[in-house]
């Protein structure tokens, strides 16, 4: 996939002179970012340069209906998960012909997320509102399954004076490597996790005026562990099925923006042939952003999520374990605030702070363990300077 | 007696007179300077067309419609972001706010959705860049293209 990505980038960058077929695009960024009384960002509450995000693009008009695009990107977000270098998508664009005024593109290979109001473009820091998503919907332990995914895409967008009617659809796996597995299972599990696919499915709708965008979405996934010969965990699986709610308004000086998510889980095997576990997680965000003026706005956020919307306050979750976890692992509240200024054409410095009551978003485990040391409250910001072209 | 109000009067007069004047130069102006600030979309002459709809130009110039009914790709040109014009002809042509505009664009630029507008730095290099381009679309004063058309045409 990388080689044929490369390729691909060759082949855009050598006939970018020749063409206006040809565009291209990137950004870097880099940060200051420190989580206090967690290890969450950060080890030891120390201050690190770890929240760095590289990218470049490439569009390559074949024809006027076809297309080939590509992202190679670099980054790092701290403990969130693992730096490195991703193709972050490469897929042949086919724009369909036009019909019952319906316009309809086709994307075939590796795409992205487009499901949710920030998924498409979620490591692309001037195009997000903050540096750390709101987590019960954008939750970095699992980023890698959510980002996109290998398989086919359709969007088909209505426009008329009685607003815009957005559908998406999709179907396809995300390769996963031995981090996923840890994420699910813990550091001593030796065999591997497998997506077996992903199918998604959302509306959107704007009405004319343009300031409000409404939009719901519906995901169902099945994963499934294949234990190594000699090891203490069993084959296992997985299945997920999400629900998200989505809105946003935009007026001349305010954009608020809020969705809501109710995950539902059954867990079969991995730790025993006949463990099972089955639970609906929920939760969601209200953001708030204040334009003093073209340079200059601030904004303000509140998150929250349950991992299980019978057990609220985690006690139940603590009791299965024999106390071994902490109620506050069963649920996340986090308030924050931040501001941001365009010093320049394509430069921007953006600042956030997120307080943190509760670990739930801290560990993407079936079993919610302590291994990730987070304190009931804990604390994290960070400072980023952006540029892009 | 009569003198004094015949000065007084003749003050007044000459005094809304002058405000009158004042107020008609004023208006003259400002209408000048609307028929001036007009804008308008100027298309690549392939394309056929003279105007677009409110909703039409809201799906070109959000991209969510990259094509012309006969199929032909849509080549977008823009000003700056930051240009006056540009950000009138965000809330003028499409009702919308400068930066719900840019947003939509770098959404559809980093996760490969589409074509980014092309940006050129005045209206006159944006004229001549639809003119050069089939299947383009983009948007000048109306003042500037008429006397581009008066050059072209001297009739």
């Amino acid at each position: 996939m990388k080689r044929l990505f490369f390729l691909s980038l060759f082949s855009l960058c050598a006939q970018a002179q020749e063409v206006q077929q040809v565009q291209w695009h990137g950004y870097v960024s880099q940060g200051l970012t420190q989580s206090v009384d967690s290890d969450y960002l950060t080890d030891n509450n120390d201050i690190t340069t770890d929240l760095t995000e590289i990218g470049i693009n490439g569009r390559w008009q074949i024809q006027d209906q076809l297309a080939l695009v590509g992202q190679l990107n670099y980054l790092n977000g701290g403990n969130r998960y693992e730096s490195g270098g991703r193709v972050d998508y490469l897929f042949i664009d086919w724009a369909a012909p036009h019909i019952a005024n319906w316009s309809t593109h086709v994307h075939l290979g590796r795409f992205k997320n487009r499901h949710w109001l920030y998924s498409a473009s979620r490591d692309v820091p001037h195009t997000r509102a903050t540096a750390i998503l709101p987590q019960s919907v954008y939750f970095d332990g699992s980023r890698d399954i959510a980002l996109g995914s290998d398989g086919i895409s359709i969007q088909s967008t209505r426009s008329n004076a009685s607003g815009v009617w957005e559908v998406n659809w999709s179907y396809g796996k995300s390769p996963l490597d031995d981090d996923d597995t840890e994420a699910f299972l813990g550091p001593d599990a030796q065999g591997e996790v497998k997506q077996d696919y992903v199918h998604q499915f959302s509306v959107f709708y704007q009405p004319p005026s343009y300031n409000w965008r409404l939009g719901a979405s519906w995901l169902s996934s099945d994963f499934r562990y294949d234990a190594a010969p000699q090891e203490s965990f069993f084959n296992g699986k997985s299945e997920i099925e999400r629900i998200v709610f989505s809105g946003i308004y935009f007026s001349e000086f305010w954009e608020l923006s809020a969705e809501w998510v109710i995950e539902s889980r059954r867990d079969s095997g991995a730790y025993a042939p006949t463990f099972v576990t089955d639970r609906t997680g929920e939760g969601g965000y209200v953001q708030a952003r204040y334009l003093f003026n073209r340079d200059f706005s601030a904004l303000a956020s509140y998150d929250t999520y349950t991992l299980d919307r019978d057990d609220p306050d985690g006690h139940a979750l603590s009791a299965m374990s024999g106390g071994l976890v902490p109620a506050y692992y069963g649920y996340s509240r986090t308030y924050a605030v931040g501001a941001r200024w365009n010093i320049a054409p394509n430069w921007r410095l953006q600042a956030e702070h997120h307080w943190v009551e509760g670990a739930a978003r801290a560990t993407s485990r079936i079993l919610p363990r302590t291994a990730t040391n987070v304190d009931k409250h804990w604390r994290m910001w960070a400072v980023q300077l952006m540029y892009w072209f | 007696m009569s003198r004094l109000l015949g000065l007084l009067f003749t003050k007044r007069v000459r005094h809304a007179v002058g405000i009158a004047l004042i107020t008609m130069i004023q208006l003259s102006a400002t209408s000048a300077r609307a028929a001036e600030d007009n804008l308008q979309f100027v298309f690549h002459p392939s394309v056929g067309k003279q105007a677009l709809s409110p909703t039409e130009a809201r799906s070109i110039f959000t991209a969510r419609q990259q094509h012309w009914e006969d199929g032909n790709k849509i080549h977008v040109f823009v000003l700056k972001t930051e240009s006056d014009v540009h950000r009138r002809f965000c809330r003028e042509m499409l009702q919308m706010f400068p930066y719900q505009l840019e947003r939509i664009w770098n959404q559809i630029i980093y996760s490969g959705q589409g074509d980014a507008p092309k940006v050129v730095p005045s209206q006159e290099a944006l004229i001549d860049a639809v003119k050069a381009t089939p299947g383009a679309v983009g948007y000048a004063s109306e003042e500037l293209l008429q006397q581009r058309q008066d050059k072209v045409d001297p009739q």
